[in-house]
Formats: C-alpha cells, sequence, structure tokens
C-alpha cells in the first residue's frame, strides 16, 4: 500500500463504511486516525499503510483485498445485476 | 521528585489559520514593505504595531498548527504526518529561495550600487522572513485540509 496523496489504490470503503452504519469519526476511533484522513482515503486522496489497511479491513471483517485493489472495482449496481443477467440468459 | 508538567500546544481550525495567516501576511506586508515603498515613517508608532501584530499572528499561526513546530508522538496520524513533512520541506524551499534572493542582491548591490536596507530595514526584512518561514507549513495544511467536511 502506498502513503502518498495521488494513490493509485482504489477502494470501496464509503461502502463497507455506508453499510455498516459507521460515522467517519466512528471509523476513524476504531482505526486510529483522524476523521480527515477517512475522507481523503474514500475519496482515493491517500493510500494507507499496510497496518492501516488491514486494520480497516479487519473492522468490516473482509480481507483486505475486499476493501483494496489496485484495480478498479465494478460499479456495484453492475455487481448487482449480474447474476440475474446471467439467470435471465439461462 | 516534581513531576514536569508538559505543554500541550493549541490545534487551531483549518479556517482559523486561514484567517490568521491572511492577516498576518497583511500586517507584515503592510509593516514591513510598505515603509519601503511609500513615503511612510517605518520607525514610527503605527508601522511598529502594524509589524509587531504580524509577528504576534504569525507565531500564533506557527503554535496553533502542527506545522513547524515540535509535534508530540501520536498527536498525528500517518496521513497528517506525511503532509506536514511535505509541507515542511516545502517550506524549507521557500525560506532557501528568500535567502538565496536576498544574497544575490546583496552581492549585484554592492557592485551595481543598488539600494541596500538599513539596519532597521533589514531587521525588519529578517523578522518578516522568519515569520514567513515558521508560517508557511501551517499555511499548506490550512489550504489542503477540507473546512467542513460532511459525515
Amino acid at each position: 500500500m502506498m502513503n502518498n496523496d495521488t494513490s493509485s489504490l482504489h477502494n470501496r470503503l464509503a461502502l463497507f463504511r455506508a453499510e455498516a452504519g459507521l460515522s467517519r469519526k466512528d471509523l476513524a476511533e476504531q482505526v486510529g486516525v483522524n476523521p480527515q484522513t477517512i475522507g481523503f482515503l474514500e475519496r482515493g486522496q491517500y493510500g494507507p499503510s499496510l497496518e492501516l489497511g488491514l486494520k480497516l479491513a479487519r473492522v468490516f471483517g473482509v480481507p483486505v483485498e475486499t476493501l483494496f485493489s489496485l484495480e478498479p472495482f465494478a460499479p456495484l449496481a453492475a455487481s448487482l445485476a449480474a447474476p440475474r443477467i446471467m439467470e435471465g440468459g439461462r | 521528585m516534581a513531576q514536569a508538567h508538559e505543554f500541550t500546544p493549541p490545534r487551531f481550525s483549518p479556517m482559523r489559520v486561514r484567517v490568521l495567516s491572511g492577516l498576518a501576511l497583511g500586517a507584515l506586508v503592510a509593516g514591513t514593505f510598505g515603509p519601503l515603498v511609500l513615503p511612510l515613517d517605518g520607525g514610527g508608532g503605527m508601522m511598529t504595531v502594524t509589524r509587531g501584530l504580524g509577528w504576534m499572528l504569525a507565531a500564533m499561526v506557527a503554535v496553533g498548527s502542527p506545522g513547524w513546530r515540535h509535534v508530540a508522538p501520536g498527536e498525528l496520524d500517518e496521513r497528517e504526518r506525511t503532509e506536514r513533512a511535505r509541507a515542511v520541506v516545502i517550506g524549507h524551499r521557500v525560506s532557501g529561495i528568500c535567502l538565496a534572493l536576498a544574497f544575490v542582491w546583496t552581492l549585484i548591490g554592492q557592485a551595481r550600487g543598488l539600494w541596500m536596507p538599513s539596519l532597521g530595514q533589514t531587521s525588519w526584512l529578517i523578522g518578516a522572513a522568519f515569520s514567513l518561514h515558521i508560517m508557511v507549513p501551517a499555511i499548506i495544511l490550512a489550504w489542503r485540509a477540507p473546512v467542513d467536511e460532511e459525515d
């Protein structure tokens, strides 16, 4: 993971945080950072350290690669629609 | 043995740092460069108070932001440490450029007979340069941070 402000790392942090019903402040407290840092991460303006990435993944109970990726994640709507399209095609 | 009381510096909001540093820069420019380019009494009460106000506001900015001042362990998270380090580097570059320009001016000024500041004016200029030096990292951090980040 990277510690720069022009991170090429993609993440689903906002999605997981919204689903868990956590505010930025709540999440920040759980991983020991400033709430603004969560905002920077969600906007892709900062690439976290490996330690912070692992802490975030632990909060949501998922592997770190579910939360972060070097490749862009597929849009949520496309991911949800994919199984239906597959079923319809059978 | 008496326990030493540790001073905890305040942490100003980005907006407060922006406002204070803007006022400080205004006061420093008016109090330092005003008498150099305008027919004003630089040693007079008004200009002295203006410069003093600029220095005081610059000191407040430097103490109220984790830019130039010492930062306690654990005070900043990893992103803030990274941004602070970059802001301090930029601040050093700005100060280095100011020093280089002043050096070149003195070299050329001696040879060509250009305007040179008096001892009093030199002290104002050095005061302004130092004030700028301690404020630049805080200014960078304040303008980089979102002021009202919605949750």
